[in-house]
């Protein structure tokens, strides 16, 4: 295409293009040296103060270098210099100093810079390297980032294995990562090449010390762990025993399907985390559920002895002598009106329980079956159109 | 075995057990050498003869490594006897002959280390020639080998092509020595705790039964007793996990207990080998010579340990009662009186001293004794 253009455009055009080209030159350099007069003009105008801060920048004055803001124009000049020397060796040296010297004023993430560009360089020197990812490593360590610190570490002693700041930066790691046991693995290292080091010893011992008391602690929630599932277990048999069906339970004689799982489903219902427990005369607690769906209200008792009649409750929550609850608006939620009925979930059939029955002998019967570990109850006030509406849900 | 005539023996084979023999005469002359250090008798008549002793030393440096290999076989036979590893260790041809091996079997790269260990570890078995190898290694230059030797035993990658388990029975042999067993226990440095791991160390009973041979040897210094209870060493809890069981205590006597012996896990077992948990029992024993120590011990609760190992023990190696018997003793007795307190020092009477014995006598056989009605059961 460019081609094409070039051959069909005329001597004449040519010549015209070149002319605006070579205008628009000059006026773009005169427009230039405008601007740089009228930069120049101030300086007559700045004050003392201005000029003594403009000459604090200078590399020729320059106290301290403020990395956080940008380089000056003509330090950045110096800096590319001094890192331009061809030598990778000098180069990595440079910027070692450079990290050192950062690293001894405390200003860690810059000295990890200028380490980093030191390792960049690619020297040969495997001492020179080695160095360079244990000053890193002690920047990091400082820093919190132990495990960076314990690759760089890994590394400087792939440069030299008896680099022993190196060996010392990685034992300290693995004890602050808490693995202890590679931790006393580094300090034996370390004491192959210093027996004496009282840096090491002293957190060899440290670190021997804590891997048994953490090995401990794991010992005591395991024990822990077992001693749970074998009460577990004994409550699971004794709630067999009594004949009672737990959801999801095959009624097993030997007990071999127990799965103490069964009981634990229980925290949406149970506020306290209540469970069915054994007393020390071996009789059975359970955190019962009442509902009442007039209403969709419930009440949760969370330790119904087993040999405790539901009349019981039923004067303790709704006697006489005690306050009917706010919702009962029409004071239908008496002992003598209230009728207990269970549900059989498969069958979706409702079972009345007689009053004067414990809470064992409900629990007993051949169709009652225990959810999520808490016995559940509906109640419905005899004699409502609630109740009659209600039964005949569960008719059909 | 047939009568060796050793004059003959050397006159025939002396020639052939040099490193310039030719090769396959070597091999002939070493695998009939080999052969003979295979009956008691036969190490008796080589140990005769100092030139074929020093023959079979020569043919340790063979080029060929089956023969070097068969030169070290035959030399851990022969140091099976007692008198042998005397005259090994004094051949007039080889001085010092115990650091060069020493030195093989600690050197990490050496196929034949794990010969070499074995062959100090039969060497080093008298107490005599146990004092003279330790003598050699105390005095010379390389400071480091005791201390190196137990690195390269507690290091498994230490040497790729050797265990040097046997390295823990060279160890407990060397530290009958008082000498040796200061340098273990350098406070300044870290080297008997190295070896506290290896005491339950399942891959090696050999390993498991030098380092603690070991232990129980340091155990015998009064002076180190703090240090070794202190938090420096912690040596109780080493001792008597071994001996512990998966029985469960209820928590204050489980929180008495030192930490590692907490919350075992119910499928704990004992030290399987009957030796290694006698030389524990006695290790213990000996740390309760001193009153601090004796009290230290007592308060980490080791008495429900040893009771409940002794109800165990009484069903597996009834000959182990008398040495739990002692402990026991000591760790429900009443406190000595004023003045007797370090068992060690307290002088006592020969008379009683024998009467003594006899009941421990009595008492051993009235155990084995019922040991054996238990058998026939």
């Amino acid at each position: 295409m460019a081609d094409k253009q070039g051959a069909s455009m005329s001597d004449e055009e040519r010549q015209k293009l070149m002319e605006k080209l070579d205008a628009d030159l000059d006026a773009f350099i005169s427009e230039k040296t405008k601007k740089a007069k009228i930069n120049n003009v101030p300086d007559k105008e700045k004050d003392i103060d201005e000029i003594v801060k403009e000459l604090e920048t200078h590399p020729a004055f320059i106290k301290e270098v403020d990395w956080s803001k940008p380089l000056s124009p003509e330090l950045e000049g110096l800096m590319v210099l001094k890192y331009e020397e061809e030598n990778p060796t000098a180069r990595a040296e440079a910027y070692k100093e450079d990290g050192n010297f950062e690293f001894k004023k405390k200003k860690y993430p810059i000295a990890i810079d200028n380490y980093t560009e030191g390792i960049k360089s690619k020297s040969p020197d495997k001492e020179l390297n080695a160095v360079l990812y244990t000053n890193r490593a002690a920047a990091q360590y400082h820093l919190g980032n132990y495990k960076s610190s314990f690759q760089d570490c890994v590394i400087a002693r792939k440069f030299k294995p008896d680099h022993l700041k190196a060996i010392v930066r990685g034992a300290q790691c693995c004890c602050e990562m808490r693995k202890y046991d590679e931790c006393i693995y580094w300090c034996d290292a370390a004491l192959m090449i210093d027996p004496h080091n009282k840096v090491i010893l002293e957190l060899r011992k440290s670190a021997d010390k804590m891997k048994r008391d953490v090995d401990r602690d794991k010992r005591k929630a395991q024990a822990q762990e077992r001693k749970d599932r074998e009460e577990d277990l004994k409550l699971l048999k004794v709630i067999q025993s009594r004949g009672i069906q737990l959801a999801g339970m095959k009624n097993d004689s030997q007990g071999r399907q127990l799965d103490p799982t069964l009981l634990t489903s229980l925290e949406v219902h149970n506020p306290s985390k209540a469970r069915v427990h054994l007393d020390a005369d071996n009789i059975l607690h359970w955190p019962v559920l009442f509902l009442y769906p007039q209403y969709t209200e419930t009440d949760y008792i969370e330790a119904f002895c087993e040999k405790h009649r539901f009349i019981d409750h039923l004067q303790d929550m709704f006697g006489p002598d005690v306050p009917p609850p706010p919702w009962d608006k029409e004071g239908f939620y008496t002992p003598d009106r209230l009728q207990i009925f269970y549900e059989d979930k498969e069958k979706e059939k409702l079972y009345k329980v007689n009053k004067e029955w414990t809470l064992l002998h409900c629990l007993q019967q051949k169709r009652y079956k225990v959810f999520g570990g808490t016995p559940t109850f509906l109640l419905l006030p005899s004699g409502t159109t609630f109740e009659t509406e209600f039964l005949k849900r569960y008719e059909t | 075995m047939a009568d060796y005539d050793t004059d003959h023996l050397e006159k025939e084979l002396g020639q052939f057990l040099h490193i310039g023999a030719r090769g396959d005469v070597k091999n002939l002359a070493i695998d009939y050498i080999l052969g003979i250090t295979d009956s008691t008798h036969g190490k008796q008549l080589l140990g005769r003869k100092e030139s074929l002793l020093e023959g079979i030393v020569s043919l340790t440096e063979d080029d060929s490594s089956d023969i070097s290999a068969k030169a070290y076989k035959a030399l851990i036979n022969l140091a099976t006897d007692e008198e042998n590893c005397l005259k090994l260790l004094n051949l007039s041809k080889y001085q010092n002959i115990c650091i060069k091996w020493l030195k093989v079997a600690l050197d990490c790269s050496h196929e034949n280390a794990d010969l070499l260990c074995k062959l100090l570890n039969n060497v080093t078995r008298p107490e005599k020639c146990a004092d003279q190898v330790a003598k050699c290694v105390l005095d010379s230059k390389e400071d480091l080998l005791i201390s190196k030797m137990v690195l390269a035993l507690c290091n498994p990658t230490y040497n790729e092509k050797a265990d040097l388990y046997y390295l823990a029975g060279v160890l407990a042999n060397l530290s009958q020595i008082r000498d040796v067993r200061l340098q273990l226990m350098d406070k300044k440095q870290c080297i008997i705790q190295r070896l506290l791991p290896f005491v339950e160390f399942k891959q090696s009973e050999i390993c498991r039964t030098g380092v603690v041979a070991t232990l129980k040897n340091c155990s015998f210094d009064t002076d180190f007793h703090d240090w070794l209870l202190g938090e420096e060493v912690d040596i109780l809890p080493r001792l008597l996990l071994p001996l512990a069981g998966p029985e469960e205590f209820d928590e204050d006597d489980m929180e008495k207990l030192p930490v590692d012996l907490q919350y075992l896990p119910t499928d704990k077992s004992r030290e399987s080998v009957s030796n290694i948990r006698k030389m524990l029992v006695e290790a213990i024993f000996q740390l309760c010579a001193t009153k601090t120590g004796r009290s230290y011990v007592k308060s980490k609760n080791t008495y429900i340990i040893i009771r409940e190992y002794h109800k165990w023990e009484r069903r597996n190696d009834p000959s182990n009662e008398p040495a739990i018997m002692n402990l026991i003793d000591i760790l429900i007795g009443d406190e000595p009186a004023p003045g007797m307190e370090n068992l060690k020092a307290v002088e006592i009477p020969t008379d009683l001293m024998e009467k003594f014995k006899k009941e421990d006598e009595d008492d051993m056989k009235e155990i084995l004794n019922e040991g054996k009605k238990e058998e026939t059961c």
